[in-house]
């Protein structure tokens, strides 16, 4: 079996508990190391998910106990969840957008329509996953606010890091403009022969 | 410093220096309207999109406006406020929407009377019901209560302050910016005869890669989407794929494009008293000049069409998509190079005269002159 998570820290991610330490940026599988149910059953690794401080890169199902125990979500569904649902939403998206192009290459106008509003329905399911997560986000903030186990320097640090995570979701979608910078750097000198002229 | 914008059928060019570096931007000249929900308005603007509102619509301008157009599939929703090169008449909210697309772009003067130098065609010979000089007005209106000092120059010249064409005389002296400059848009294309930065003879005609697109929809009974696709994807015409119905008529339509604006050159070059003598070079730009070969087939159908002047060589501006933009910051910083000195000497006669006027209190000093009757005289003849 393999369950390999990622650090989405800049920093490295120690759990002292189960003596393991992941670097900035590096995947392990925890499957070697605790084991599937010591980190599953670990406090730690379940805050290090609700928190997206890990991230799920691919957990093999366990062949005899049917559907993966959904040990990481204590509050509905978990910020690790939510974004790999949203890449694999993403993915789709993608990958109709390029069928589409190839089909217009070659596919009648019906079986365009047929992409078209299939796209448009995914666009549309992909706006209310989006309303979803942001509400989800707001939720979170809310319950961090008001947690009383938190001192205010923690309360500071989490919300700061849901800020963080919300900016990097958003950021799925590009902003309008190009810029890009010139190589030749003869406007000046040009500017400076016209104006002798 | 002065900035630059070139407004074009297909996209939207601003160009200025910062931090000693040249930089362009670019947004595709283009909306796409929606109805107007209270979520459809978050989204945009977590998405950081820029958008108008007009009652119950909301106007997504540039390239998110081709984005939504793809994903959603509403051709209808997207439409594009300028046509055959300048602003469309038919689409009524044109006006305010490339408002925003310009302030998007080059933001408001850095400091009141900042330079802009803007980019604009000729009349078309060919289509004389296109109103350049509405466009002209708009333009240079909105650019004003940005706070700019407007100048407003051809964008075919704009090509010869970009690239610098020159021509050495026969008692071996060179002449800069002399030459020929033809800007393949996708509206228009304008073509120039400069000497010595100064505009000699233009003309503009409206045809461009729209009119190519058009064209080839037409005849292949393709959509003209399809047929833009395949241009801009996949087209070579130094290697055209002979069982490619679209890239032969591609490149019938690319060569009847080149034919054309030579007839033309020629034609009306004739009415003119002008002689050339010493050959010029010839600089060609823009979008649709862009496809890879098109240089090798405006040489092929120059050699075979001539021109109406010697030709010594004919090359693609380094930059196709920017050199206008790039032209027209220039001419901008060159225009307000001018200004400033202009300005100081200005300040200088005033200071000078004042001095004289104390000296000698019973002779009356000449007024100097202002520094806008001095910024009336630094137009480059656009």
């Amino acid at each position: 079996m393999t369950w390999i998570v990622k650090n989405t820290l800049k920093g490295t991610l120690s759990f002292r508990g189960l003596d393991l330490s992941i670097k900035a940026g590096d995947e392990f599988d925890l499957d070697t190391r605790p084991g599937r149910s010591a980190a599953e059953g670990s406090n730690q690794v379940i805050v290090a998910f609700e928190e997206g401080y890990l991230a799920n890169v691919f957990k093999e199902p366990q062949p005899s106990s049917g559907p993966a125990p959904r040990g990481v979500a204590t509050e509905g569904v978990s910020q690790a969840q939510i974004d790999a649902s949203l890449d694999r939403f993403k993915d789709e998206v993608l990958s109709e957008i390029r069928s589409q192009r190839s089909t217009t290459e070659d596919a009648s106008s019906s079986q365009l329509e047929d992409v078209r509003s299939s796209i448009s329905q995914d666009m549309q399911e992909l706006v209310g996953e989006l309303k979803l997560v942001r509400d989800r986000f707001a939720s979170v903030r809310g319950r961090i606010e008001v947690d009383n186990n938190l001192s205010e320097v923690e309360i500071k640090a989490r919300l700061m890091f849901l800020d963080e995570q919300e900016r990097e979701l958003m950021k799925n979608f590009e902003t309008v403009g190009r810029t890009v910078e010139s190589d030749d750097g003869d406007v000046m000198d040009k500017a400076d022969l016209l104006a002798n002229l | 410093m002065a900035k630059a914008i070139d407004i074009g059928t297909s996209f939207i060019v601003g160009a200025q220096i910062k931090d000693g570096k040249e930089i362009f931007t670019s947004e595709r000249d283009a909306f796409f309207s929606m109805a107007r929900e209270d979520f459809a308005e978050e989204m945009l603007d977590d998405a950081g999109a820029k958008y108008l509102i007009r009652g119950k619509e909301i106007f997504v301008v540039g390239e998110d406006a081709l984005k939504y157009c793809m994903i959603t599939g509403n051709q209808d929703a997207y439409r594009r406020p300028m046509s055959m090169g300048v602003l469309n008449p038919g689409e009524e909210e044109a006006i305010p929407l490339i408002e925003l697309l310009i302030e998007g772009i080059v933001g408001k003067a850095s400091h009141p009377g900042e330079v802009i130098a803007a980019t604009i065609p000729a009349a078309p010979l060919d289509a004389p019901s296109i109103d350049v000089t509405f466009h002209k007005i708009v333009l240079e209106r909105f650019l004003k209560k940005l706070g700019y000092d407007v100048r407003i120059l051809n964008e075919a010249l704009a090509i010869i302050y970009a690239e610098n064409p020159s021509v050495t005389e026969d008692h071996g002296v060179t002449a800069p910016f002399s030459g020929v400059g033809i800007s393949f848009g996708a509206g228009m294309t304008n073509l120039v005869v400069a000497w010595r930065a100064k505009k000699l003879f233009e003309i503009s005609v409206a045809r461009g890669g729209d009119w190519i697109d058009e064209s080839v929809s037409r005849v292949r009974n393709t959509p003209v989407g399809k047929v833009t696709h395949e241009k801009e994807r996949n087209l070579d015409l130094s290697s055209i794929d002979p069982r490619n119905t679209l890239q032969l008529g591609l490149e019938i339509y690319y060569e009847e494009l080149i034919r054309h604006v030579l007839r033309v050159f020629t034609e009306h070059f004739k009415s003119t008293q002008t002689t050339f003598t010493d050959p010029m070079e010839v600089v060609v730009a823009g979008g649709t000049a862009a496809v890879p070969g098109f240089i090798d087939l405006f040489r092929r159908v120059l050699d075979e069409q001539g021109a109406p002047i010697p030709i010594r060589n004919v090359r693609l501006g380094s930059d196709p998509l920017r050199t206008v933009a790039k032209g027209a910051l220039v001419a901008a910083v060159s225009m307000e190079k001018k200004k400033l000195k202009a300005e100081a000497e200005a300040a200088k006669i005033k200071a000078e005269a004042e001095a004289a006027a104390k000296a000698t209190a019973t002779s009356a000093p000449t007024p100097p002159p202002s520094a806008d009757e001095l910024s009336d005289m630094l137009d480059v003849g656009a």
